[in-house]
Formats: structure tokens, C-alpha cells, sequence
């Protein structure tokens, strides 16, 4: 998946299991991956198919997060990240001089599914990644026995307390649940002189151009976490409201390495001053 | 005398007999079919009700699945160690 996976609490057999549980996954959810479960289901698209019950599952939860999201963390942005230049592993370089071709995104609701049946509109191209990485953390953090926490690629899902470090300096307890971190710090290439990232705005097509370097939201479990952090990244300055009316604690990175916090946030770590 | 003219009214009176019974029989069938036809037709055609209208709420079931899978806070408090043990950076 692109990012160290960092396990603390798990016995060897335990490790094991969750590094064959990443591994699956990047074999069967990777765009890179030429005979992915993925590549396979984009290759049928506009014919009905059959796919695994574990890709049913991650597809039934990308739409969840799609209709929790009003459609902005949208699984048929695949054609959206290739148009904009994010067609092959971050290590063999992005940077083109060509600038971005448009795409179509927004079908989420198109997608028929039922069961193991799968038919995606013709010409939409599936990208599961808005959840495959925090739905594998949660997994993960599952075939842990005790106390201990999984961390991958800013995915954090905890069993027992852990401080956890927060972008631009600063440090969070985790209590219980999920912590997840979306943004556009790391993952950055050029396309026709202009920077590009991972997080795709449906409404154009293109990378989104919020405010926001980077969203830190604290949910129930880290695909919770990761699914709100990704919207409030993409809504920007109703980013913070968004997350309130939900309940949801969130942290906001600016350009300048200035953080702003929700009042959620807010409440919670002066919440648990006063019970100590 | 003719025997067969003495039997004359008995055998009237039963065929009369005879025509009342099939009459009362075909007028029978004949409102069982309408009932039958009517009840099929209420249960059945869009344009009937079949129950009392009740307020449009989302029914328990699926209020509570809804509820269920919204999306939910976790716990988070000032931290309580040097350096922390894990981070969180961009996905």
C-alpha cells in the first residue's frame, strides 16, 4: 500500500498474520498490481461480474463512506487519479510535462451490486483506496490479542491508550478508536507545471484545491477516522462545521504549519482535563 | 283414468321446485363471484388502500441500522508521554 505498517502489542504470530493480511490486500486492491482483483473488475466494466466476497465487503464499504459523505470520498475516482497523473507506484516518478486530462468521477451511484455481483458503469474505473488502508488497520488491530496499536501510513487504530504524534509537531492521546491523517503533504507530483495529489475532488475531477495541508480526525475506528478526515479535507473551510455536526474531533494543518481545531477537538481534551 | 293426469300437478310443483333451487343457486354463485372479484380487485389494484394510512417514518429496523453505521467519534486526550509512541502523517 505504499507505507510502512508499524505494529506495538502483537505476538509474532499475530505479526505475521497481519502482515499477510496487507499483503492480500495490496494483491487484491492495488491499480499497480497488474492482476489485482481491481484491474480485473475495471477491465469488465460495463459487464455484470463476479467478485470475491472480500472485494464485495471493501466495495459495500466505499459506498457507505460515499453515501456518509454526500459522495465526496467517491470510489470512482480511479480514472480522476490517473488523469491526473497518478498512474504508477510513487517510486518510478509522477512528474510530467503534459498537463492533467479530464475524467469522469461522481458514478458512485451508478455502481449496481448485489451480493457477489458486480456490474460498473462503462467507462468508470474504481478506486478503493479511500478505505482499503483504514478498513486493513481495523482488521489488523483485530488479530491483536491484548493491548497494542497498528500504524500504517497515517492510520492509527488503537487497543489501550497511545500518545500519537500529530502532523506539524504536537502529540494526541488516543484513548480508544481511531486515528486518521489525510492530506497532501507527502504524496505530491507535477503535471503540466501545476502539483498534484491523491485526494480527487469529485465535483471536478482534478486534485482538490483546499486550504487544508493535511486533516487529522479522530473516530469509533480508523475507517471511520479516515473517511471523515478525507471529506473534511475536501469540503475546506466547511471542513471544521462538517465534522462538529457530526461529533467528530478534528485537527487542521495549514500551509503555514498552523493548526486549527474544531470545537469537537476541543471539547474532548478539555473533557478528559477535568476527569483526571 | 289416465294415471298420468293424475300426476300432472305433482310433477309441476317439482320442476317449479327444481326452477326456484337454480334460480337461488345461480343468484348465490352469482353474488360469491362479485364478492370474490371485489376483494381481488382491493387488494390488488394500485389504486386502493389496503391499510389505514399511517405517518411516514423510517421503520425501526432501519433507523437503527442507520444509527449503527453513521459515522462515530473516538476518544482522544492531552497526551501523557515523551516522545509519543506512534504517529499519524498523511495517508
Amino acid at each position: 500500500m505504499g507505507c510502512d505498517v508499524r505494529v506495538a502489542g502483537a505476538t509474532a504470530a499475530q505479526a505475521r498474520r497481519i502482515r499477510a493480511l496487507f499483503d492480500r490486500h495490496e494483491r487484491r486492491f492495488s491499480r499497480f498490481v497488474d492482476c489485482s482483483e481491481l484491474n480485473a473488475v475495471n477491465a469488465g466494466a460495463g459487464r455484470a461480474i463476479r467478485v470475491s466476497r472480500t472485494f464485495a465487503d471493501m466495495l459495500e464499504l466505499s459506498l457507505w463512506a460515499a453515501r456518509e459523505t454526500g459522495g465526496l470520498v467517491d470510489p470512482t475516482i480511479g480514472s480522476a487519479l490517473r488523469a491526473a497523473g497518478y498512474d504508477r507506484d510513487f517510486e518510478d516518478g509522477l512528474d510530467r510535462p503534459e498537463p492533467p486530462a479530464p475524467a469522469v468521477t461522481g458514478c458512485w451511484h451508478r455502481i449496481e451490486a448485489r451480493d457477489q455481483l458486480l456490474r460498473v458503469p462503462a467507462g468508470v474505473e474504481l478506486d478503493l483506496n479511500g478505505v482499503v488502508k483504514s478498513r486493513a488497520v481495523d482488521e489488523a488491530l483485530a488479530c491483536l490479542s491484548g493491548e497494542g496499536w497498528i500504524s500504517a501510513g497515517g492510520d492509527v487504530a488503537a487497543r489501550g491508550a497511545v500518545d500519537v504524534e500529530l502532523p506539524g509537531g504536537e502529540a494526541v492521546r488516543l484513548e480508544a478508536g481511531g486515528l486518521a491523517t489525510s492530506g497532501r503533504g507527502r504524496r505530491t507530483w507535477r503535471r503540466g507545471g501545476r502539483h498534484q495529489h491523491h485526494l480527487i475532488d469529485p465535483l471536478t475531477g482534478r486534485p482538490s484545491r483546499t486550504r487544508w495541508q493535511q486533516v487529522t480526525v479522530s473516530g469509533a475506528t480508523c475507517l471511520d477516522a479516515d473517511v471523515a478526515a478525507k471529506a473534511a479535507f475536501l469540503l475546506g473551510d466547511e471542513g471544521p462545521d462538517w465534522l462538529d455536526e457530526r461529533g467528530l474531533p478534528g485537527r487542521f494543518l495549514c500551509a503555514d504549519d498552523r493548526a486549527v481545531t474544531n470545537r469537537s477537538w476541543r471539547r474532548s481534551l478539555e473533557r478528559a482535563l477535568v476527569c483526571t | 283414468m289416465d294415471p298420468t293426469s293424475n300426476d300432472q300437478p305433482g310433477r309441476m310443483l317439482a320442476a317449479r321446485r327444481r326452477a326456484a333451487l337454480g334460480k337461488g343457486a345461480l343468484a348465490a354463485v352469482a353474488v360469491a363471484v362479485f364478492a370474490v372479484g371485489m376483494l381481488a380487485t382491493r387488494s390488488t389494484a394500485s389504486g386502493h388502500s389496503r391499510h389505514s394510512a399511517t405517518p411516514l417514518t423510517a421503520p425501526r429496523q432501519f433507523a437503527n441500522t442507520v444509527r449503527q453505521t453513521s459515522l462515530q467519534s473516538g476518544s482522544i486526550a492531552p497526551p501523557q508521554s515523551a516522545p509519543p509512541q506512534a504517529s499519524t502523517s498523511q495517508s
